[in-house]
């Protein structure tokens, strides 16, 4: 199956990288805080899990404003913006109702879109994804600061 | 969109009597979550609206199952 990158530039004028594959219902991937729509294209376990989605549905994937091939000149970080750029993103490609699938921290601006849009969302799909990802335990916090110190001895830590 | 179509499906993992506690432990300590039982999951739908409607084992072997909720 062929990649295909296209770019669109929501209201707020940001630039969002997307890309679309298969046919059927349409399935918006809401990615996890680091995404590239090439790049991830390229790992052949991405690119596996991607085309077996296909199969079945108009996969669209995209990158998050300040990642991958979207603009990255981004500042606010809060969930409130993704579900902007997602809304966008729907708009722009005119769709009445989908499947969204949010994987990590996708699985947050999934549920925001879904309790927003509820009756454009037919499937809301959660994996792997902590609604308090951002409210660290104090065991997290600690980890949080290892590696804040020491990169390579916090991340091998975990 | 009708009510009778809605369902919650839940893939995790079920805590049985020969089950290990090291990864419920962990969930407890990093997430402040737990692993649960097939009663727990029962009380955690109820809690949140939904009655569990039906239990489906992930392969012999695995300690994974669908848990199938229905809006109460």
């Amino acid at each position: 199956m062929g990649h295909y990158t296209q770019f669109f530039t929501t209201p707020d004028g940001v630039r969002i990288a997307y890309a679309t594959l298969g046919q059927g219902l349409p399935l918006i991937y809401v990615p996890p805080f680091l995404s590239h729509l090439t790049l991830k294209w390229e790992s052949p376990w991405f690119r596996s899990f991607n085309e077996a989605l296909a199969a079945h549905f108009t996969l669209i994937r995209y990158d998050r404003y300040g990642c991958g091939l979207s603009d990255r000149n981004r500042t606010d970080f809060s969930y409130d913006v993704d579900v902007r750029i997602l809304a966008a993103l729907v708009d722009h490609l005119r769709l009445r109702r989908f499947a969204l699938l949010g994987i990590s921290d996708g699985g947050p601006v999934a549920v925001h879109y879904a309790v927003q849009h509820p009756r454009r969302v037919s499937h809301l799909l959660l994996y792997s994804f902590n609604w308090k990802a951002w409210d660290p335990t104090p065991t997290v916090e600690l980890l949080l600061q290892l590696m804040r110190a020491d990169w390579r001895v916090g991340v091998n830590g975990r | 969109m009708t009510r009778e179509a809605d369902r919650l499906l839940v893939i995790e993992e079920r805590i049985t009597d020969d089950s290990p506690l090291s990864f419920d432990l962990e969930m407890m300590v990093q997430l402040g979550g737990c692993n649960r039982t097939d009663e727990e999951y029962r009380s955690l739908f109820a809690a949140a609206g939904f009655a569990l409607t039906r239990i489906i084992p992930l392969g012999s072997g695995s300690a994974m199952g669908i848990f199938e909720g229905v809006p109460v």
